[in-house]
This record gives C-alpha cells, structure tokens and sequence, in this order.
C-alpha cells in the first residue's frame, strides 16, 4: 500500500467519523433558537389582516447544526379553540449554506384551533412531521392559518415594539405583490417567493407585526 | 484503490456546495429594546475613575479621559461566520455635538476653559498656558473584539471608523464595517461590542455639572502627586485641585489605614463653575443614547411572562481596572481619541496589541493584561448594567 492509499484511507476514515459525529447533533435548544422571549406585545394571526393572507414569516438565525423536533408558544387571552380554521407552522431555509432558498425542512399538519390553541394563556407546542436536523444560518418561520379575520381568531403572546432585533418579519401579500404565499389544508405554499437575503435586521413588532415567543424544540 | 478514489471525489464533490455560500452572521447582544442607555465612555457615564496621579497621562489628567465601553454580553459565533454591517437603535442624539480642545501652548490637548453656561457645551474660549482653543465635532466608534475562543483574543476584527455625531440621529441606524469588503469571517469564538466617545472630552461640562462656591466639608483622597477632590455633594466628580482657580485649607486629618480623609475648605476663583466631565446616570443623556436592556432584575415583569426590560443578559465593562487596595476603579487601560483631536477611535488590529497609540497600561488594567491569560467576566457580578442592543449581521 503506498503512501498515497494510506493518505487517502486516512481522509476516508475522517471523512466517515465526521459523518458519524454528525449522527449526534445536539437538540435545538430555545435559548438561542427563539423568535421573542418577551410576553408584553401580542399579535392576532388571520387571514386577511396584517398576516396577509393568513401567511407570516419571522427571520430567525441559527447558530449551530442542531435538531429540531418542533415549536412552542403561549396563546394569548384570545384563541380560537374551534374545528372551523386550519394553523400550521413551517421552517423555511433562507440564507443556508448548503439549503436551497426556499426549501422547506420542516412542518407541522396542518391542525385547526383546538389544537393549535386549545385554552388561552396556555403554552403548547407542534412537533413537526419528522424531526429535521438543520444545519446554521437565516431561516423563515412561518405561520399559517384559514381563519379569515372576521372570526375569533387565535392570537399568541409575544414581542413588544422596542423588542428584539430579527433578520426580518415579512407577511404574505395574498394574491398580488411580491410574497404570495398562501396556506391551506395541504400546508404552505411559498410560490418562489421570499424574502431577500442580506436584508438590514428589523426590530420586532416595529414592522406591524409582533412576532411571537415561539422557539424551536 | 479507483473507486476509493471515485468515493473520496464523490464525498468532496458533495461538501462543496455548503462550503461555497458562506455563513452570513446574525448576533444580538440584549434581548430586548425597552430602555435606552449611554452610548460612550465611562467618563461620559460617571467620572468616578480617578485614576491616581502615577497612573495616568500627565496631559491627560483631570480632563475626559475617553476610555471606551465593552457593552452587553459577550456574544458566542457557534460557526464560522461573516458580518459586514451593524445595528442599533439611536434612541437620542448628542446634544453637546463639539468639544473644545487647546491645540500648542503648555495646555495642549487639554480642554478649553470657557464653557457656555447655558448648554455646557464647551466653546472656544481660554486655553491655560496659551495655545489655541479649537472645536471638534464629537465622534463615536463601534467595534467587535475577541474575548475567546478560535479568534484572536483582543483582536478588533470589526470598526465602524469614527462617526459623526451628526449622522447617529433617532432612529435604526445600520452601518457597515469600515473595509469590510463584502463581509468580516469570524472565527468561532466569543466576541464584545466595543464602543466609544469624546463626547464629554475636555470641557465639556456634564448635566447638572455647575458647581457653586465657597464650600466646605470636604473629603479629599489623596494618594500622591496632586490631590483629587471627591465630594459628595459635587457628586462624586474629581476636582483636579492643581486648577489654580481653587484654592483650599485643611482644618482636620484622619486615616482608616488606605487613604487620607482631609476636612477642609475649598473655594473655586468666580462664583460658578462647571466640573469637568460628567455626572452618573445625568451627564451621559446629553450625549448619544441607544436602545437597549434597562431597568432593573426583573422589573416590568408581567404575570409570569418576561415583558422586556430584566437586563438578564446585561454585563457593561468599563475599561478600567479594580484597585485592590481600595476597590476603587483607577487606570485607564484603552483610550478613544487619545489625543483629543479625533485623529484616533478603537484601536485597530493594525496596532500592536496592547495597542500602542491609543492606549496606555499602567500596569493594572484588567483587559489588557489578565484577560490575555483568560480571565474575562463573562456574567453579571452584582450589578445589572443598561446596555445597548447591537444586531451584529
């Protein structure tokens, strides 16, 4: 076996004990993987209102490859515990080394209210489909819903004005404009259309929108 | 041994296109934006360094000094990373905008003496010794340090470059790292936001810094060389008593063993006078404010929610040094505008480190030397600091 065989198994063997390494990515921990940690702002999510058409998305930066397994949040004094509208929440690769724009690693069912929100006040969680190993960089959360604002739409708790910095927070502009998405009984559907990458950090609910205390599981 | 090859091309082939699309960075060093805090020196803050009269700059004494503010938390970059700009929320804008400084004469780099009684902004006026008294406008800097890890520690990898006043108006202000060139790689490793500020350098007076005279009952600390007079009712703000417009007798003198208590009366030539640089918690609003963590451990608690202002993350370092004899902070270690015409602000990675220019080491100064063999707080010790909330991306 020459020397450039021996080097080359020594690659290999590095290579496959990386892989192996990678076999144990940490769980995503909510310190660092959350959109708000305030609880002062609250935000109703619906279709047709300031979600668009009952589509927003949240930029959110992850610091280290980790695995998720889904995402927790407290519902506000107003929920939506109905059978009648659909909600559901979705990761969405933005600027990721390795990971199309767009591509979409992980989501929930879509669920309706008494599951999304059973009782106000409350915190609960989605897991999603299947867990997702997501590896650092921007990614979008989004949340979608059914519930056209006319109705008792759930609303969650979470950032204030002068909250927390976020790559950005965008929501859907329906059926015209430049993020067409839209949400439904077969989950989201971002139609190509995201948010810039590169684009200056906002700061929280600044933009109309009060983000969330979501964090990922 | 071909298809070990083929499997080795193949494996690199597939890591290549994460390796291609490099990280962008995207850091916060608070949690929330509720509260508003200085955005500058320690001097600007409280100008309680009182550095003993060994331990500082001759021509440097008594006047602001600049030393610059490690704000917030260290922030840990968990992968290799690249950052070109940075943002803040400018919450109020310098109202001092100039200081006044003697350039030539034996007062040269020393503030000018004539202060307007109505803003306390210092104009040209006198210059002790002669000189010219010149206005500068303020400035402020921004910078990324390393605190540890892979990267350099102590290494400034990222400057904003002196910025004028005039552009930190209310308002989000996003500013790139000057030479960025498409983005700043940073290793992986722990990093504080550094900044600073001649905003209070020289004559300008901080808020409520009006003083009246006669006055008695003073407290004098007196350590060697000449005397600093640190009265409470001046709250706290040393009085350089080698300015030949005071004038002092000692009545009584006591010892705890450390230092000199000195009772006495002391008399200021003309009926008011301004001290020079700021006031605790009052001269620091009439420079820069930026948005950030404030009140208090827990305050604005709602429920059992946490609504925005705890300060949980908050660390501030000054850049000085902790006397051990009487835990009093002392040395400067790292300057802002050293010589007090705008000439330099962070002590950049072209510098030697410690850096030459813009910094001296009296031989106490925590950052400079300990840290380098790793001591850094890296958590809050007693005290709950407003900081400023910097989105690093």
């Amino acid at each position: 076996m020459n020397h450039f065989v021996k080097t080359a198994l020594a690659a290999l063997v590095l290579i496959t004990a990386a892989a192996f390494a990678q076999s144990g990515t940490p769980e995503c921990s909510g310190s660092t993987l959350h959109l708000s940690l305030a609880t002062a702002g609250s935000q109703i999510f619906s279709a047709g209102q300031t979600t668009g058409h009952g589509v927003v998305m949240f930029g959110l930066s992850n610091p280290a490859s980790c695995v998720t397994q889904g995402v927790a949040y407290i519902t506000w004094t107003k929920v939506d515990s109905s059978t009648s509208y659909l909600y559901g929440w979705a990761l969405v690769c933005i600027s990721v080394p390795g990971c199309t724009a767009g591509t979409e690693v992980a989501r929930t069912v879509p669920v309706t209210g008494a599951t999304f929100s059973p009782s106000a006040n409350h915190s609960t969680f989605l897991s999603w489909t299947s867990q997702a190993t997501i590896g650092p960089g921007i990614y979008g959360l989004a949340l979608g819903t059914t519930c056209p604002s006319t109705a008792t739409c759930t609303g969650l708790w979470g950032d204030v004005t002068t909250g927390s910095w976020y790559p950005f927070v965008q929501a859907g502009t329906g059926t015209t404009g430049s993020y067409q998405w839209t949400f439904g009984s077969g989950g989201f559907n971002f139609n190509s259309e995201l948010p810039l990458t590169n684009v200056p950090p906002v700061l929280g609910a600044s933009t109309g929108i009060a983000p969330p205390a979501a964090i990922l599981y | 041994m071909r298809k070990l090859l083929a499997v080795l091309v193949l494996l690199m082939a597939w890591d290549l296109p994460a390796r291609a699309q490099s990280l962008q960075c995207f850091y916060q060093t608070a949690a929330t934006n509720f509260s508003n805090s200085y955005f500058g020196n320690d001097v600007t803050h409280g100008n309680t360094g009182l550095p003993r009269s060994t331990e500082v700059n001759a021509a440097l004494a008594g006047f602001g000094r600049n030393g610059f503010i490690l704000d917030g938390p260290v922030f840990y970059v968990g992968t290799e990373c690249t950052t070109s700009h940075v943002t803040f929320d400018v919450y109020s804008a310098d109202t001092y905008s100039q200081h006044c400084i003697c350039t030539g004469g034996s007062a040269a780099g020393q503030g000018c003496t004539t202060i307007s009684a109505t803003t306390g902004q210092g104009i040209a006026g006198s210059c002790p010794g002669g000189g010219t008294a010149t206005l500068y406008n303020n400035k402020y800097d921004v910078g990324l340090y390393c605190m540890g890890g892979n990267c350099i520690f102590g290494k400034l990898y990222a400057s904003t470059g002196l910025l004028d006043y005039s552009e930190l108006q209310p308002g989000i202000r996003t500013l790139p790292w000057a030479s960025a060139h498409g983005g700043i790689l940073l290793p992986v490793g722990t990093y504080a936001v550094a900044m600073g500020t001649n905003c209070d350098s020289g004559s300008v007076a901080g808020q409520t810094g009006q003083v009246t005279v006669p006055h008695s009952g003073t407290t004098v600390e007196w350590y060697s060389g000449p005397l600093f007079v640190n009265d409470g009712s001046w709250n706290n703000t040393p009085i350089y008593i080698g300015d030949p417009t005071f004038s002092h007798t000692i009545s009584s003198v006591s010892s705890d063993g450390k230092s000199l208590t000195l009772t006495g009366v002391i008399s200021k030539t003309g009926a008011v006078g301004y001290v020079q640089g700021a006031i605790s918690a009052k001269g620091d609003k009439r420079c820069l404010q930026a948005r950030g963590e404030g009140n208090g451990y827990g305050a604005g608690g709602k429920g059992s929610g946490w609504v925005g202002g705890t300060q949980l993350f908050a660390t501030k370092d000054f850049v000085t040094a902790l006397d051990p004899v009487n835990s009093k902070f002392h040395a400067d270690c790292l300057l802002f505008d050293p010589y007090h015409d705008n000439s330099i602000g962070l002590p950049g990675e072209s510098l030697s480190f410690p850096p030459t220019l813009a910094a001296y080491d009296s031989g106490g100064c925590t950052y400079v030397n300990n840290a380098r063999t790793g001591i850094a707080p890296l958590t809050p010790f007693g005290q709950a600091p407003h900081m400023i909330d910097f989105a690093i991306w």
